[in-house]
Formats: structure tokens, sequence, C-alpha cells
């Protein structure tokens, strides 16, 4: 959502409403705002909600930003409903000294509002006035905040000059306040007239209200600056099933490329062949970035499980390797072998996990069709060749908080929830590794205490530590930066 | 709200115990009491029908022709009647431009739930088929919600209208009213009541003063009080008023007759105003010119009496009865003693 300047009134006939919309609108779109005008002109609107006809509308060309400023008379269907809320909100439930100035307000859901309220004199109104007010919605509260005294000071110039003309008005028309309360008792009908005819400019005023307006949003627009300091993370994974992804140190095995990307594992594939204790131990050493290392017959199951298992980690702290030989744990944490290929003995046993898929008879058929080295063409052929595997885990593991949610997922949660679980899960992990390398950077982490305090805050216990300090080496270096800079800031503060 | 109106019907609860009860358990508590707890009169109705007008007539004593000039009102306008009476309640005035019922982004559980009466305006002078429909959905919606509700059509604005105008309208309104409520089915549920009113005459006080009387829980009791003063003192009616909106909050149980209450409102004016000329004294802090010494006794020409006497500081006793009956006004005046600590005791705890 973009921001969007409304000029909304209090309708005598309709109550709030909105009656000029200004917004920034990319020029594929254009086309469709003139479509969405047509529909928009069916809606009902009565001399004092009126403003531009309905089936027309101002447009601003901004060349160095490549958009368009359109004013509408009505705002586009989609936001046709929230606008009018904010602009019932504006008029009717927030509260400004006199109804005469500006007003933050608003929520996540509908974004963050500033209205400026202000009232226009009218002879032929009841009580003399009326109630306008103008709206800035944007999405980031804070963003509007930081805006206010450049956003403010327009907008009083704007009602200003409004109100200056208005009386002008006003006072040619004050005359006929003098014929006393008879007259009015018998006037029965309201006079509905356009903010246009009230400031005495029938065809200027919407034309400048949109000058105005563009500018705004426009000079809004150029102060605000996005940066995305993280990869990929925040994208949700394709509903079916986690995709296979690309393992960054992929030396051999070429001809795993040739694989169709259709075809993998899931979660559940795996708990129902291992042992309870076994796939604790493989997400323990998985998530705290001990050495994986899955040994079987198949090169094509042993990747299979190895993009299985990246899956579960943010990219970047994913290095897996496919071998024909051991490779240290300083080289990769996801490691593929074949079955022949032994384990060194100068290898600290605590520091990997090896994952042993043994097929249980050497020449059986899954096992000799896999040596003939035709791929499985699709994900049931692997769950079948995964199915005739015993698998055999060896090491140890304690419990996690991380550790467990992921038991969870592969054991008890539905199939379908699993990505999004696991996807979840991702996020609020590398979270908390942003929070704990802020935390690492404010404090030396030999102080038990304060590092117990910190694990407290965040519900987690003493073994979560491990898991937190691998997550946090997955930080994206401008990320890091960032982070860095922002606790700089606070500590010097 | 349902134990409220049980306890003080069954009338054996001791003065002493009725407000605290009343206040406080119903609505969770006592440190609650206070604003949120008073019961609450909303005040709806279309756009133009005269809201807004009411509630400055009745409550902030604005002259009607000044209504005239009043703005649209856009926001909801609470104002409490706590103050300046003995009766506290708040009064919502509502824009009639917003549905309130009828838009899911409203809180119609906070709107309702608390609410004592819903007085919905309709302008007896303009076309009432759309007020009728939203009165409708208004009073579905409310009953849905809250079903202690009392409901109050004021068919407003009738000062225009010849009285069979007036007879026409109000059988044509209540008419349509009582058959959507009937279409759903709900006509033995919902209790609607319907009240001719106007700004420029005494009707819309008495009106209110209606509405008013349903939410005092004492009621009952001070009109036994009532009628036991007026057959002890041959009165022909007595009235107790508020004296700041001038709206009576009990009466005998003798019918009300539009000339009397017109007849002793006035009355009240008078003495306010010879009271704040000539009686203002040192420490009155209400600048209202009326204390414990107040009273009044006006002889008509037609033979009748008009006696007045403050009661508490916020009540009068406002009585009309024959000069023949009045000779004897020691008496009356002896009486009149009596009722006052009465009621005082009624309201003992609330001071």
């Amino acid at each position: 959502m973009n921001a969007v300047l409304c000029l909304t009134t209090f309708c005598e006939k309709h109550g709030p409403r909105v009656v000029f919309c200004t917004q920034s609108v990319e020029s594929d779109e254009l086309s469709a705002l003139h479509l969405a005008i047509q529909d928009a002109a069916l809606a009902q609107a009565c001399a004092s909600c009126a403003s531009i006809p309905p089936d027309a509308f101002l447009v601003s060309y901004d060349e160095a930003a490549q958009v368009y400023y359109a004013s509408t008379a009505s705002p586009q269907q989609a936001d046709y409903k929230w606008l009018q809320e904010i602009a019932l909100r504006s008029l009717t439930h927030e509260q400004c000294p006199g109804m005469d100035g500006p007003i933050v307000f608003g929520d996540p859901v509908m974004g963050y509002a500033l209205a400026h309220m202000f009232k226009i004199s009218d002879a032929k109104a009841r009580g003399g006035c009326r109630l306008y007010s103008l709206v800035l919605v944007v999405p980031d509260e804070v963003h509007l905040v930081a805006c206010w005294d450049v956003v403010t000071q327009h907008f009083a110039a704007i009602v200003c000059g409004l109100k200056a003309k208005s009386k002008l008005v006003y006072n040619l028309e004050g005359a006929s306040r003098q014929l006393g309360p008879r007259f009015a008792r018998q006037r029965m009908a309201v006079v509905q007239r356009s903010l246009a005819e009230l400031v005495g400019g029938m065809d200027s005023l919407f034309p400048f209200l949109h000058a105005q307006h563009a500018w705004i949003i426009q000079s809004f627009g150029r102060r605000l600056f996005q940066r995305r300091i993280e990869g990929a993370l925040p994208v949700a994974p394709a509903p079916a099933s986690p995709s296979l992804s690309q393992a960054s140190l992929s030396s051999t095995s070429s001809s795993d490329t040739e694989r169709s990307a259709s075809i993998s594992l899931e979660l559940a594939d795996l708990a129902a062949l291992v042992d309870v204790e076994g796939l604790a131990c493989v997400f323990f050493h998985l998530i705290i970035g001990n050495q994986v290392v899955v040994r079987g017959g198949s090169p094509w199951l042993v990747s299979a499980v190895l993009d299985l298992l990246a899956t579960l980690l943010p990219p970047a702290c994913v290095s897996s390797l496919s071998s024909d030989t051991y490779a240290d744990t300083w080289r990769c944490n996801l490691l593929g072998i074949p079955s022949r290929v032994r384990i060194p003995k100068h290898v600290d046993a605590s520091a990997f996990v090896l994952v042993d898929m043994l097929a249980p008879g050497r020449t059986g058929g899954g096992g000799a069709r896999s040596r003939s080295g035709a791929p499985p063409a699709n994900t049931a052929e692997l769950r079948t060749l995964l199915a005739g595997q015993r698998v055999c885990i060896v090491g140890s593991y304690r419990e996690t908080t991380l550790g467990a949610k992921l038991f969870f997922a592969a054991t008890t949660l539905d199939r379908a929830l699993v990505a999004d679980y696991v996807h979840a899960l991702k996020i609020e992990w590398h979270n908390k590794a942003k929070a704990f390398f802020k935390f690492a950077k404010l404090h030396t982490l030999n102080d038990d205490a304060k590092v117990k305090a910190f694990l407290t805050a965040l519900h987690l216990s003493d073994s979560d530590l491990l898991v937190l300090r691998f997550w946090t080496a997955g930080l994206a270096r401008p990320l890091r930066a960032a982070a860095a800079s922002s606790t700089a800031a606070t500590a010097s503060s | 709200m349902n134990d409220r109106y049980d306890e003080f019907s069954s009338g054996s609860v001791p003065y002493g115990q009725m407000f605290p009860d009343m206040y406080g358990e119903d609505a969770g508590g006592e440190a609650e009491q206070g604003y949120e707890n008073k019961p609450r009169i909303l005040l709806m109705g279309m756009r133009r029908s005269g809201k807004s007008s009411i509630q400055k007539v009745v409550f902030q004593k604005m002259s009607p022709n000044e209504t005239l000039f009043l703005e649209s009102t856009t926001k909801i306008v609470k104002s409490e009647i706590a103050s300046s009476s003995l009766i506290s309640y708040s009064i919502w005035d509502l824009p009639g431009q917003v549905g309130y019922e009828s838009n899911p982004a409203f809180d119609n559980e906070g709107l309702f739930a608390q609410t004592g009466a819903l007085i919905f305006v309709i302008d007896a002078q303009d076309n009432y088929r759309e007020a009728i429909a939203k009165l409708h959905t208004t009073v579905l919606r409310a009953y849905e919600i809250n079903p202690e509700i009392c409901f109050e059509v004021f068919i407003h604005k009738v000062d225009g209208l010849s009285d069979d105008a007036k007879t026409v309208r109000q059988q044509d309104i209540v008419e349509h009213v009582l058959a959507n409520i009937a279409d759903a089915e709900l006509e033995d549920q919902i209790q609607i009541s319907f009240y001719l009113t106007s700004i420029y005459d005494h009707s819309i006080f008495e009106a209110f003063s209606k509405v008013i009387q349903k939410l005092i829980p004492q009621l009952p009791t001070l009109e036994q009080l009532l009628d036991i003063l007026i057959s002890n003192c041959c009165i022909e009616k007595a009235f107790l008023f508020d004296v700041v909106p001038k709206i009576y909050i009990a009466d005998d149980s003798s019918p009300v007759d539009m000339q009397t209450y017109e007849l002793c409102s006035d009355m009240i004016d008078v003495v306010i105003d010879v009271g704040c000329i000539y009686g203002m004294g040192e420490n009155d802090d209400t600048g209202l010119g009326y204390d414990a010494e107040s009273a009044s006794v006006m002889h008509l020409n037609n033979g009748m009496v008009l006696y007045m006497k403050e009661v508490t500081r916020y009540l009068a006793l406002v009585a009309l009865l024959r000069e023949d009956k009045y000779e004897k006004h020691g008496l009356i005046d002896y009486n009149v003693e009596a009722f006052k600590n009465a009621v005082a005791k009624v309201f003992e705890p609330r001071q």
C-alpha cells in the first residue's frame, strides 16, 4: 500500500464520506484506474459529497520516480471500504481541540492516518459551518510521525487558504442570516453544497488540491527509503513441499543437477524410518552446526536427505557437500558419502552425527537399481527407495527448544502444515539470532548471569545457546552491520 | 440490572442498603462505581430529527429558538447528569448519519449493554418511513444485546401540527413500528412507549420525566410516600421535581394533567428566578438560588394554591391544592417536613 491522501467531509445526508482521493499509481495501473472509476460513477453522491465528476480523474506524472499521481472523486474499489472507515474515524471518533488541527491515529491493519480536521463556514449549513478533514494514510507509523512537521505545515497552509476564501463567500452571503428564527424554522430544506462552492472556486479548487496532494505524496515518498538487509528468508516456501535448495558447495555429483527439482522428501518420510532417539539426535547436531554425515549406497537418496536437512536451516548456514571421501567438519556441515567410506578415527565422535543408510539386501531390488545409476523418476519412487533402507544413527544429543519443535513437526504435525511450520520456526529463530547478535555486541558472553537473563527473557534453556551461536553465524553481512551500528548507537547514548 | 429492579419492587430492603447494591454488585464491585456504571440514555434517530436540541433544551437550558443554530452532531456527545442532580445518569447523543446499529465496525455490545433507555427521535414533520426502518433495526440489535433496555419513541416536532394531524401521525407511526416488531415475532418481549414531544412546550420535559422515572429504582417508594402525603393533606396533585432539568422524578398515583404539570414547572422557574435575584446565600456553590430555605406558596385566581418546598438539595415538592384545604397550613408544613425526612432517608447513602 502506498500513501493515500483524501479529503473527507461529514455530509449532512450520508455522514462521513471520502470526497477526493489522491494516490500514486504505476503507469500500468492507470488503465485499471480508468475502469475502476467507471464503476465508482454509480455510487451515490449528493452535492456536499461531490468533488470532481465521478467518472473523471486528475493525473500528474512524476518523471523522476516514474509514477503517476491520480486523484479521483471516490477511492478505488479495493480501498473504498477501509478509506471510508478512516474517514468515519477521523470525523466522528477522534477528538482534537476545537475540531481544528492535526491528529494521528491508526492501527497496523488499517494503516496510520494523519488527519487535519477543519471547519469551513457556510451560511446555509446547519450551525453555519461544515466539517472537513484532510487525511494522509500510510502503512508505517514511524515514518508518518517523522514527517509530522512537513505534512502538518502543508495541511495547515492548504486549510488556511481554504478558510480565507470561504470567509469571503460567507460574508457575501451573510445577509440571509439576519432574517430571524421564524424564517429559520420554516426553512426545512437543507442546502447541500460542495467545498468548491463554499470557497468560490468551482473549477479551480480540485485541480489546486490535486496539485497540493500530489506534491505532499511525492515529497513524502522521497523521504522514504526502504533497505532490505536480510536475504530470502521471509519468503514462504511453495506450499507443496520444501523445494530442493542449491547446495552451495556442491562439488562432485554433477549428475545431481540433472535431477528433476520436483523430487524431494518430506520430514515425515525420514521420521517414519528413524527411531525417536535417532531423529532427535540428527536435529540436535543439525541445528547447532555440527556435521551431519549421511552415508548410503544410493547417491540419489543421500543427496535427497541432505537437501531435506538443508531446508531446516537458514540458507546462509548451509554448506552441503557430496563427496567420495570424508571431508572435515570445517569444510561442510552437511556431508554425503558413499557407504564404503569410513569416518577417520581422529574425528571427535561428539562433533558429528552419522546417518547410516544400509540397504537390507546388498543385491536387493532398490540397491541394485540405485547402483545401476538410474535416478528415481518421481517422489514416490524416491520414497520407496528410502523405505527400503535400514537407517542407523550414531551420536548423542541434548534437549533444545528448537530441536523439540522440529521433532514435533516431523512426527506429530500434519504433512500439509510442516513446510509452513518449519518456515515460521526459521523466521522465529532467525529473529532470536538477531537479538542474540545484538546482545553479544553489547555484553561479553563471559558474564553468565547476563546470558542467563537473556535466555530467560527469550524463554530458552542453556542448551539453546549452542543453537543461537550457530544461527548468529548465518546472519547476512549487511544485517550484521546494521545491527552492530544500531547497538553502537544504543551503547553510546 | 435485573437484580436491581427486583430488589426495589419487593420493597422490603432497608433504605441504607439500596444504593450500594444498585451501583456496586451487578457491575462488578465498588471499584467501578462512577461514570461507567450509571444508567445510560441513548438519543438516537435520523439526522436533523432534533436529538441534540432535546438534550440542550432539557439539560442545558438552551432556548428552543437557539437550537436552530446548532451544528450537526458529528461525534457521540456524552453529558453526565450527575453533578447537578440527585439521580445520576449519562445521556449520549449519537449522530444520526452514522449507522451505529448496522455497521459491524462499531462495538454494539459496549454501546447497548450498559444502556438503561434508548430514546429514538422521529421527526413528525418529515417523511418518517426511513426513520421507522432505522428504528426497527436499532431496536432489534439493541434487544439482542440487552433485553433490559427500555425503548422510548419520541414523535418529535409536533408543535407545527394540528391536534388532528398529531393523532394521525402518532397512530400511523405506532402502527408501523408495532407491525414491524410483530413481523419479527417479538411483540411479547419488546415494549415500546410513544410520546408526542416538542421543545417549544412542556411535552419534552414530561416525556423525559417518564423515561427517567423508569430508571429510578426508588420510584415505587417515592410514589407511595407522595400518596400518603396527598391523602393526609387533601392535596389534589403532587410532584417531586428535579429542579435543574425541571423533570419530575415521581408523582402520586393520580393521572397527570398536562396543565397542572406546566403550572408546577413554571412555578419552579419563578421561584428559582426570584431566588437568583434575592436569595443567593453567601455559600451557595450551586449558583442556583435554591437552598434548604426555598419555599413558596402561590394563590391562583381560580381558587387553587400552588405549594412548593425544598426536599433535598436538588429535589422540590410541588403540590396543587384547593384554597379551603390550605387553611390548616401548619399541618401541611408538618406533613411535608415528615415527607422530607422520609425522602432524605431514601437517598441517604448517596450524599
